[in-house]
C-alpha cells in the first residue's frame, strides 16, 4: 500500500513555500544586579583596566539561588505567551537554544531542556528539540523553525533560551591577571532568558528573511566554553581581539551577498541589532561596514549598559527592551546580525509587526 | 521534491590511543567515508548537523559541528561562492532522524542541495564518568536532492512526558567516586547517567504504541513496511519490534553485538549495515525509529523507489 503523504507537501497554493514572522516576544531577567565595579573588585589579581569604559557595560543581571537556565527559559516563555494570541497548547514546536544548561546546580544533558519547558508551560502538543550553536543559538532556532513553517510541517512554534552564563565570570575572577587574559571576555556576560513565537504568515506581509547563515570554521577554536575540571561551573577562553578581527574580515562577504540578493542597502534599515559584546568593537565594525557599503543603518542598538552580553538571548533581549522603551516602533525595518563562536555569521531581517502596544506599558 | 539518502558511513575507535576518545576525529572519519561513498566533495555540503549527545570534555561552545566542518574541509573560510552552515542538535537516540528531517526541509524548500548529519557519542572522561555504558562511535548520513521520487514521505514525533525522569544525565560538581593515588576523593565535575529499572520496558512499549499510531496516520499496515532501521538502544529494541509487530521476520536491522552498546549513532550503524548488506536496495517502504529519554519516539518513513 502506498503511504498517505503528510508534512512536506503543503504549500500556499502558489507553489512557493510558506513564510514566517515573529508573533510575540518574551524575556525574563534575574532580579539581582552586579555592577562592573563590584565585579572587578572581586578579581583575585589586580588588573588595571576600566572595563566599563571599554565595553559600555555598567552592570549585568545575575541569577540568585533558585534561578537557573530553566527558570529563565520558562519565565521568558510565559512572558512571550502573555503577549501572544496563542495559548500554550497551540504551540506545535519548542526549540531550546541555551548554551548554559545549568539546572539545580548541575549541567543537564538529558532529558532535553525543551521537554522541561514544555512541561512547565503546559504546551502539551508541542514537539521539542534542543540545539546549540553558541551565541547564534536563537538565530539557529529561528532558522530551523522558519524552515519547518516554510515547509508546512508546523504553523507556529517557539524558540526559547535561558542563559545562566555568569558562572564563567566566577571562574574568570580567579584567573584573569592581565588585560590580555583569555578569560577577560567572561567578565562581560550577564544572565537572561528570551523567547519568540513564530507563526505562518497568513496575510500579505513579507515576513521574516533568514539569510547569510554561514560558519567560518577556520576560526572555530577562537572561543571555547566547557565545564571546569576542578571547580563548579564552567569557564570560557576567548581570543577576543582575534574574534573581532575575524568578524570584521568575514562580514563584508556575507553582507554584500545578502544586500545584493535582497536589493537593499544598509541605509534602508531603521535599526541594526548586532551581537552585544562591547560598545567599542560594535561601533568599529559598524563604521567599517558603512564605509565599505556607502551607507549605514539609521540606528545601531547597543543594549549593553544594564545587561552585558547575555549570549544567545542578546538580540531578542535588545529587541524587546527597545520596543518597551519606544525606540523601536511598529513598521520599523530591522536587521539583526549575529557573530558567534564557531565563527558563525547569521542575519535576520524583518519589519516589526508585533503588537507593540502590549509591550510598552511593561516594566 | 524531498531529500534522498545518498550514503552512510560509520566509525569506531581504532589506531591511535587519542582517536579512541575523540568524538571529532571519529565524526570526521565517518563523514569522510560517507562522502566518499556518495562521491561528493565536502565543499558541496550546504548544512552540517552534529547530533551527538556525549561530547569531548562536555564542551558547551562552539558547536562541535564547527570543528567537524573545519577538519572535514567543508568551506572553512568561504570568501564568496559556496558556504556551509554548521550547528549541533541534541535529541538523544532521535537525533539522527531529526537531523535528517531538518535537512529534508532545507532541500525541499530549495535552500541547499546537500547536507550531512553526523552523530557520535564518546565517554568525555573515563575517570570522571558514572554510568556511561555506550561504545565510542560515530555515524554520518549524506542527503541530497531526490531526482527519482525516492525520499522521505513523513516524519512524526511522539512524546510521553509521564516518563520524563526515567533516564537522566548531567554533569555535577561532587566527590570523585574513585580515590586518587593518595587515597583522597576530591571534588570534580562528574558526568552521571542514571536510568530507572523501568526505562527499558517503557521505551519498548512506547515504541510499539508509536509505530501503531504512525502507521494509522499514514494509512499503512505493518505488513507494508519492508525494512525498519531502529535505535539500537535500549538494548534489544530491534528484536522486540520484530517480535511485537507484524512487520515480519528479518525486516528489522540489528547491529551485531560486537559493536557494543550504540546510543545516538545506532540508527546510522543500522542504515550503513542495511546498505552494505543490500537489504536497503531491495526495500521500498523503510521506517526509521529513534528513541530518546524524556520519553520520545521519532519516526521517519522513507520511500525507496527500486530500480527494476
Amino acid at each position: 500500500m502506498a503511504p498517505r503523504q503528510g508534512n512536506g507537501i503543503d504549500k500556499d497554493g502558489t507553489g512557493r513555500p510558506f513564510r514566517s514572522r515573529f508573533e510575540s516576544l518574551g524575556i525574563d531577567l534575574p532580579m539581582t544586579n552586579l555592577s562592573t565595579k563590584e565585579l572587578m573588585g572581586t578579581l583575585k589579581h589586580r588588573v588595571r583596566l576600566d572595563l566599563e569604559n571599554i565595553t559600555g557595560i555598567s552592570e549585568r543581571r545575575r541569577c540568585a539561588p533558585g534561578e537557573d537556565t530553566l527558570t529563565l527559559a520558562v519565565g521568558a516563555a510565559r512572558d512571550c505567551l502573555k503577549h501572544s494570541k496563542y495559548s500554550p497548547d497551540d504551540l506545535e514546536m519548542i526549540i531550546n537554544c541555551s548554551i548554559s544548561k545549568s539546572i539545580g546546580g548541575s549541567m543537564m544533558i538529558e532529558p532535553l531542556i525543551s521537554m522541561s519547558i514544555k512541561k512547565a508551560i503546559g504546551a502539551v502538543k508541542a514537539r521539542t528539540l534542543d540545539i546549540t550553536n553558541a551565541c547564534a543559538g536563537m538565530f539557529t532556532g529561528v532558522y530551523i523553525l522558519n524552515n519547518f513553517i516554510k515547509k508546512g510541517v508546523v504553523k507556529k512554534g517557539m524558540v526559547v533560551s535561558g542563559e545562566h552564563i555568569t558562572p564563567i565570570s566566577d571562574s574568570a575572577v580567579r584567573f584573569v591577571r592581565t588585560i590580555a587574559s583569555k578569560q577577560m571576555a567572561s567578565l562581560t556576560v550577564g544572565d537572561a532568558g528570551a523567547a519568540v513565537i513564530m507563526e505562518r504568515v497568513e496575510d500579505g506581509s513579507k515576513g521574516l528573511t533568514v539569510a547569510g547563515f554561514t560558519t567560518f570554521s577556520k576560526y572555530s577554536d577562537l572561543c571555547i566554553g566547557k565545564p571546569c575540571k576542578r571547580a563548579p561551573g564552567a569557564y570560557m577562553v576567548a581570543e577576543a581581539r582575534k574574534i573581532h578581527r575575524a568578524a570584521k574580515e568575514v562580514s563584508p562577504t556575507i553582507l554584500s551577498k545578502v544586500l545584493t540578493e535582497m536589493k537593499t542597502t544598509l541605509g534602508d534599515y531603521d535599526h541594526l541589532i548586532p551581537h552585544q559584546t562591547s560598545e567599542r568593537s560594535i561601533m568599529s565594525t559598524v563604521r567599517q561596514m558603512s564605509k565599505i557599503f556607502g551607507s549605514a543603518p539609521k540606528n545601531t542598538i547597543i543594549n549593553l549598559k544594564n545587561y552585558g552580553n547575555t549570549a544567545s538571548t542578546t538580540h531578542f533581549l535588545a529587541l524587546y527592551k527597545n520596543i518597551v522603551d519606544g525606540v523601536i516602533k511598529k513598521g520599523d525595518s530591522m536587521m539583526m546580525v549575529s557573530h558567534a563562536s564557531g565563527l558563525v555569521m547569521a542575519m535576520l531581517m524583518f519589519a516589526v509587526d508585533l503588537r507593540v502596544e502590549s509591550y510598552v506599558s511593561k516594566d | 521534491m524531498s531529500a534522498k539518502i545518498e550514503s552512510a558511513g560509520t566509525e569506531v575507535p581504532g589506531g591511535t590511543p587519542l582517536a579512541k576518545r575523540n568524538a571529532i576525529a571519529l565524526s570526521v572519519r565517518a563523514a569522510r567515508k560517507s562522502l566518499k561513498s556518495a562521491g561528493l566533495e565536502p565543499s558541496k555540503l550546504g548544512v552540517l548537523i552534529n547530533s551527538s549527545v556525549y561530547k569531548d570534555e562536555n564542551i558547551g561552545e562552539p558547536a562541535v559541528a564547527a570543528f567537524i566542518q573545519r577538519d572535514l574541509g567543508a568551506n572553512p573560510m568561504p570568501m564568496g561562492g559556496a558556504t556551509t552552515f554548521s550547528f549541533d542538535i541534541i535529541d538523544g537516540g532521535c537525533g539522527l532522524i531529526t537531523g535528517m528531517e531538518i535537512i529534508d526541509g532545507l532541500i525541499s524548500c530549495g535552500e541547499i542541495e546537500h547536507g550531512i548529519v553526523i552523530t557520535s557519542d564518546v565517554n568525555p572522561s573515563s575517570r570522571y564518568t558514572v554510568g556511561f555504558k555506550f561504545r565510542n562511535s560515530a555515524a554520518a548520513v549524506v542527503l541530497g536532492r531526490s531526482d527519482d521520487g525516492s525520499g522521505f514521505v513523513r516524519f512524526r514525533q511522539y512524546e510521553y512526558l509521564e516518563h520524563h525522569q526515567e533516564f537522566s544525565s548531567n554533569v555535577t560538581f561532587r566527590k570523585d567516586p574513585r580515590k586518587n593515588f593518595v587515597g583522597v576523593r576530591r571534588m570534580r565535575n562528574i558526568l552521571t547517567i542514571e536510568e530507572s529499572k523501568e526505562f527499558r520496558s517503557l521505551a519498548m512499549d512506547r515504541s510499539m504504541d508509536s509505530i501503531s499510531l504512525f502507521l494509522e496516520e499514514v494509512g499503512m499496515d505493518a505488513g507494508d513496511i519492508d525494512l525498519v532501521i531502529p535505535s539500537q538502544y535500549p538494548v534489544g529494541l530491534p528484536q522486540e519490534i520484530e517480535k511485537r509487530t507484524r512487520i515480519g521476520t528479518g525486516k528489522v536491522v540489528v547491529v551485531p553485538k560486537n559493536y557494543g552498546v550504540l546510543y545516538s549513532s545506532g540508527p546510522g550503524f543500522g542504515l550503513h549495515r542495511a546498505i552494505k548488506d543490500g537489504i536497503w536496495g531491495r526495500s521500498r517502504n523503510i521506517l526509521f525509529l529513534g528513541v530518546s529519554p524524556g520519553l520520545k519516539v521519532s519516526l521517519g518513513l522513507y520511500l525507496n523507489l527500486i530500480k527494476e
